[in-house]
């Protein structure tokens, strides 16, 4: 059981984003994440589709997710907290959590901790124009969580769980509560509706009935850790180090080198079943400056996670106004701070990762390695009329979505088969009549006369055009001044067998890709 | 008859239709083949042209374009057979190359790795090196003359891996061995006229030679797409 006192910041990806204090809501992938005050009373809902939000509030202004933006800025306020102790652990943006017995004991008494937390805390998020921070403080982390959440105006943000009463005060709360909502919906649908009613059924019945997720809530709903406690002995080492010969500034180098660590720190526990649950990333600087951080996940930490962690905070701790470090890291060490039995992902017979995808991850961070991070890149359709809008390349490594507007139709696009070579910009050319006049596209997207020969400039010789198809306008995004653009495309055949793709573009023609 | 009841469980309507399945599955599931025998799959309208009727791992593959055009969509076609049986590919070099070409293809992007620029004079033979240690066919575009001696150590590197080298040669920088040469001698765009029609197809003369069972060179036709 261990006293812990939680901060939490509402609507923080809002605050991040410096969208506050109107009707504003984060999106991914269409749904809304989170959303500000003033959109919820007018009927925003989380998981809503963007278009069910608009209708529920026109004004609303949207941001896209980027949990990168969320951390720097969260940094600000881990930073005021970590005044008070430095054993502070960063659940999420957001949301930060701290053992509460020690700094109560030495800052007067657990409300006396709270208020000045708060007042340090609020200090930060104003100035952010965010609204003032929760805290909750109970027996566990989870229930502690539970209580930040709970600590409406009406108890002015501080919901204090008294020691040993934190399972009676669950006891009221609605099963929907757990955070699991399959779970959730089953109790409901048994007649279960209060935390008080699932804690009080037998343990062992729950383990064989809703399985480990089930004992799992069920020990939340008792009150009790996160996670079972003392479970085997952790392996010697659990720290990985390396430090860098020559400082470096860059994050994404630091994260490349973290990815090293992170493996290493993953196969170390491996083999003794165990993940880990709780990570220290410690970064330190040629001038001895030092950011240690402890970072802790729901689900065990993958390796990709753990840099992306370290990527965080070291863009927050580099972005800092106020304490950003004045040269470059040396030290990058990782420290499993809890560790838990590794349940495991469980391999699947189709997909997961299988040996061939970790020989390519391997073979691509040596060439990353090489090269730099943006060097090798990874390709996903997106929307678009010209081939080079079509593609979008990605550096490996980053998520592979599809942008939007991939698969709907595109007015004006070129028919398939797509030129195999596109040139990064188009190559000018000259398209002449016969009678060797230059050649436009009229208002009504129609060829002005009939093209007869190209001659690439500024000097080249004339060659004979023995076909053309089209030309196909594309007028996109008129309705901003400042990215429209007027284009209009010709498939074009030569006397040499060759085929291009031409463009036209303020007059000037381009060859924008070759039939190759 | 424990010899006959594979076919009978794969084709219970008829025998005849069958066996060629049960022979493809057989060749999927074989636990040993020859050093011969270690192909990546071809798209079928290749299958024929191919001496070996696939793309023999460790081998060198020159594309090469100097008398015509064409050669990057057939480049992308010996890719396209290895992609879709789940293989990995990758393309270094091709700063160039449409991408959206390759899916046309049938090049699983999700399994595609993109190097487009390989770096300076000594860190191309690394990266490419790295390729074929984890990627089974790796198509290089060189951007300056190669050297017989980086030709050689390049082709040693794919071969010791089993990894298919495509060499798309557009100005003869690739001195070296290949253990397969397509000339590109001729191609011709149907579809497309003076102001009507598009493009739709294109016919290639392929001239194929090589080593072994290649070493007569062959000529074939072929339509991409089919």
């Amino acid at each position: 059981m261990i006293r812990t006192l939680v901060v939490w910041c509402p609507d923080w990806p809002l605050v991040a984003g410096g969208l506050a204090d109107g009707p504003s809501a984060v999106l991914r992938g269409n749904r809304v994440t989170a959303c500000s005050p003033t959109a919820r009373s007018e009927g925003v809902r989380i998981r809503q589709r963007r278009r069910e939000a608009e209708a529920a509030c026109p004004a609303l202004v949207f941001a896209g997710e980027d949990v990168g933006r969320d951390v720097r800025a969260f940094e600000a306020v881990v930073s005021a907290v970590a005044a008070f102790t430095p054993r502070v652990e960063v659940s999420r943006p957001g949301v930060c959590s701290l053992p509460a017995k020690g700094p109560a004991r030495y800052f007067g008494g657990e409300a006396s901790l709270a208020t000045q937390l708060m007042e340090a805390v609020n200090g930060t998020v104003s100035a952010l124009r965010g609204p003032p921070c929760r805290i909750g403080i109970a027996d566990s982390p989870f229930a502690a969580r539970l209580a930040a959440q709970s600590a409406g105006a009406a108890r002015r943000g501080v919901l204090i769980v008294p020691p040993g009463e934190t399972a009676a005060w669950l006891a009221d709360l609605p099963v929907g509560a757990l955070g699991r909502r399959d779970l959730a919906d089953l109790l409901n649908r048994l007649g279960i509706r209060r935390i008080g009613e699932f804690a009080a059924m037998d343990e062992g019945l729950v383990g064989g009935r809703f399985g480990a997720e089930g004992a799992e809530a069920h020990r939340l709903a008792r009150g009790l850790d996160d996670h079972a406690l003392a479970l085997s002995d952790p392996p010697p080492d659990l720290a990985v180090e390396r430090e860098l010969e020559s400082p470096v500034d860059q994050v994404d180098t630091v994260a490349f080198i973290a990815a090293g660590l992170a493996e290493e720190l993953v196969s170390r526990l491996a083999p003794h079943g165990l993940a880990c649950t709780r990570l220290l990333v410690e970064a330190a600087t040629e001038h001895a400056e030092e950011l240690s951080r402890w970072w802790r996940a729901d689900r065990p930490f993958t390796a990709r996670a753990m840099v992306d962690r370290v990527r965080w905070q070291l863009e927050g701790w580099m972005s800092s106004p106020s304490d950003a470090p004045s040269a470059g890291i040396t030290l990058v060490r990782l420290t499993a701070g809890e560790v838990v039995p590794d349940s495991g992902r469980q391999l699947g017979l189709f997909g997961g990762p299988t040996e061939a995808s970790q020989r390519v991850e391997r073979g691509i961070a040596r060439i990353q390695g090489l090269l730099g991070h943006t060097a090798v890149a990874t390709a996903v359709l997106s929307g678009g009329r010209g081939p080079t809008e079509q593609v979008c390349l990605i550096p490996w490594g980053e998520p592979r979505e599809e942008p939007a507007g991939a698969r709907h139709p595109w007015p004006g696009r070129v028919p398939s088969p797509a030129p195999a070579v596109v040139y990064a910009d188009p190559v000018s050319v000259e398209l002449l009549s016969g009678t060797g006049e230059p050649i436009g596209v009229t208002g009504r997207g129609q060829l002005s006369t009939v093209p007869e020969r190209i001659r690439r400039l500024p000097a080249g010789r004339p060659a004979e055009v023995v076909g053309w198809a089209g030309p196909w306008p594309a007028d996109e995004r008129w309705w901003d001044p400042g990215a429209h653009r007027r284009r209009a495309r010709l498939q074009l055949l030569l006397e040499d067998g060759s085929a291009h793709l031409l463009v036209l573009e303020c007059g000037h023609w381009g060859i924008e890709a070759t039939y190759d | 008859m424990p010899a006959t009841a594979p076919a009978e469980l794969v084709a219970p309507s008829g025998r005849a239709a069958g066996l060629p399945e049960v022979h493809r599955l057989g060749a999927k599931v074989r636990p040993t083949s020859f050093a011969g025998e270690h192909l990546l799959p071809v798209t079928p309208a290749l299958q024929e042209i191919l001496p070996a009727g696939g793309l023999q791992r460790g081998s060198t593959v020159v594309v090469d374009s100097r008398r015509s055009s064409g050669a990057t969509t057939l480049a992308l076609e010996l890719l396209a057979g290895p992609s879709v049986g789940g293989y990995w590919c990758a393309v270094g070099g091709a700063s160039e190359l449409g991408v959206l070409a390759a899916a046309e293809r049938g090049i699983d992007l999700s399994r595609l790795v993109i190097v487009p620029f390989l770096g300076g004079a000594e860190r191309w033979m690394q990266v490419l090196a790295a390729l074929f240690d984890s990627i089974d066919a790796v198509l290089f575009a060189p951007h300056a003359a190669v050297r017989p001696s980086e030709a050689r150590r390049v082709a040693a590197r794919s071969r010791d891996r089993g990894s298919v080298l495509v060499v798309l040669d557009h100005q003869g920088h690739w001195p070296g061995p290949s253990d397969l040469r397509c000339t590109v001698t001729g191609s011709q765009w149907s579809g497309l006229s003076r102001g009507h029609g598009l493009l739709t197809s294109r016919r290639y003369e392929l001239e194929v030679s090589g080593r072994g069972a290649a070493a007569r060179p062959r000529r074939a036709p072929l339509q991409l797409p089919a």
